[in-house]
């Protein structure tokens, strides 16, 4: 081995090493073990920071459907949970236009009949992917807007609305 | 407080003209006195180093050894509570709780009364009079009393003794060439107990060239057979490693390669003992990250026996460290230890395998 002449610099983790990586971190992605869980989702963040072109479709097409419904469920929490938003605020900066579909996906999961899904896990998440994609903002306060139309005089009419601006 | 009192009559009876003298009895048990006082009331710690300290201090060269050595475990109960006690703000806090008067409060609160202050000040007298009694000739128990004095000095005072790296260096070597005996073992593993704690809490220009006096002495204690010296050896030229680095080649640090092969040689073998080997994962990644330029130009087969360990843990350390430290290893030494470290994930049990993420993380954000 000689370092001078082999230096190894950011993004030198070959594509099949990115895939290996995606593969066995799937088998992580349940709630038997949340501390795994948690370091499994921080290492796909790592992953979707670094190699983002290699990772996020193998993210998008074998991964996201399982974070759906990690996100929902009431066992995430604490450092978990911030993996898991950490997790799709990389995801959405990796690819903007995820945005607009893993929205609708934590939705439809959290929509699910039968469900124990936590309202509250799922607003974060879907906090963190319009933080980070303020693009989608309008459109996203818009589609939750009609969600609380019954308080929605008090709205207008508070300060709360200085929160927006 | 009296113990032994029976079997010490024929202690040290050679040792003396008169053997009729039995005053260091006298002397020894009023010791035991004082380590009890000192032991049980640190609100009394203050002035515990305005009139006992220099007294002990002066009681350092007793004739008698088991004098001297009760004199040394008793200003080492004092550096103990010192550390507990001597520091202003928790002394204070120490009286307020226990419901002592105020005025002592007052007392401490002024800070060249500090026991801290107090035995700054009294560090030279200690380490001139400790360094006059470790002689190679005085007993082993003797002198690995004399080291442990030193090493709680080092705890309570981190860098205290830095006016006396020579005579204390030298002083180790003496102690260190003696050879390794069942009598000795320990005394050896004291003495680079104490370096380690030296090297890691004093600054480089500290002890300057002095180091390169003692490294000879301790490449022959890494080849040591016994585990605890090896082990402890090694440990030294880690806290070296750290203290120097960046270590390069040209400035004849020939140690480090010399380290650098027998952590090699410990590492390649079946047969070392677990801290050894412990010891030697840790060395090798000092060596990668403080004297680069050193090990680079020859490599060894360090990485192949870490990732064949029994124990991937301290490998996982290894390896994180020395990615963490942005250290240039090639392709091929990522591609391999991250193949390794999603192993290490796969086979863990659930404490190895959080450190394994962390390893893969760092890997993965070099």
């Amino acid at each position: 081995m000689d370092p001078s002449s082999d230096s190894l610099s950011s993004g030198d983790v070959s594509s099949d090493l990115v895939r290996s990586i995606i593969q066995q971190l799937k088998q992580y992605l349940v709630t038997t073990d949340i501390t795994v869980l948690s370091e499994a989702l921080f290492t796909l963040s790592e992953l979707l920071k670094y190699y983002p072109k290699v990772s996020y479709p193998l993210v998008e097409n074998q991964v996201l459907s399982a974070t759906y419904q990690l996100a929902c469920s009431p066992l995430v929490t604490g450092p978990a949970l911030e993996s898991i938003l950490q997790f799709f605020g990389t995801l959405v900066e990796a690819d903007g236009q995820i945005a607009n579909h893993v929205i609708p996906g934590l939705m439809k999961s959290i929509d699910e009949p039968g469900s124990d899904a936590s309202p509250s896990n799922v607003s974060k998440c879907l906090a963190k992917i319009v933080s980070v994609q303020m693009g989608i903002a309008a459109g996203t306060i818009a589609e939750f807007t009609k969600y609380i139309k019954v308080g929605l005089d008090c709205f207008w009419n508070s300060k709360m609305t200085d929160v927006l601006s | 407080m009296g113990d032994g009192d029976d079997d010490d009559e024929g202690e040290g009876g050679d040792e003396y003209s008169d053997d009729e003298d039995t005053s260091y009895k006298t002397r020894r048990s009023a010791t035991k006195v004082l380590a009890a006082v000192i032991g049980t009331r640190p609100e009394f710690l203050s002035k515990v180093y305005q009139n006992v300290s220099p007294v002990l201090i002066s009681r350092f060269g007793d004739r008698e050894e088991s004098v001297k050595i009760e004199v040394w475990a008793t200003y080492v109960v004092l550096l103990n509570q010192t550390g507990v006690y001597g520091r202003g703000p928790e002394s204070r806090d120490l009286e307020v709780s226990t419901g002592s008067k105020r005025k002592r409060v007052d007392e401490t609160m002024e800070v060249e009364d500090a026991p801290m202050v107090l035995l700054r000040t009294q560090v030279a007298a200690l380490s001139k009079a400790l360094l006059k009694q470790l002689q190679p000739k005085s007993s082993a128990a003797s002198l690995q009393a004399g080291f442990q004095l030193f090493i709680e000095l080092l705890n309570v005072l981190p860098g205290s003794l830095a006016n006396y790296a020579s005579p204390v260096l030298a002083a180790s070597k003496e102690i260190l060439a003696l050879p390794v005996t069942t009598n000795t073992a320990a005394l050896h593993t004291t003495v680079l107990s104490f370096l380690v704690l030296f090297f890691s809490t004093h600054p480089p220009a500290s002890f300057g060239t002095n180091s390169s006096a003692v490294t000879p002495t301790m490449l022959t204690a890494v080849t040591q057979k016994h585990p605890r010296i090896a082990a402890e050896a090694f440990k030294v030229f880690s806290a070296l490693l750290q203290a120097l680095k960046p270590i390069h080649a040209d400035k004849g640090r020939d140690w480090t390669l010399q380290v650098y092969k027998e952590a090699n040689n410990r590492l390649g073998r079946n047969d070392t003992d677990a801290e050894v080997r412990a010891a030697a994962e840790v060395v090798i990644g000092d060596l990668w990250i403080c004297a680069t330029s050193v090990v680079s130009a020859h490599p060894g087969n360090e990485w192949d026996s870490l990732r064949k360990s029994g124990r991937p843990e301290g490998a996982v350390q290894v390896v994180t460290r020395v990615a963490a430290a942005k250290i240039p290893m090639g392709t091929p030494w990522s591609t391999q230890s991250i193949e390794w470290v999603l192993v290490v994930i796969r086979k863990s049990g659930r404490g190895g395998r959080v450190e394994a993420f962390r390893c893969l993380d760092v890997l993965i954000s070099r």
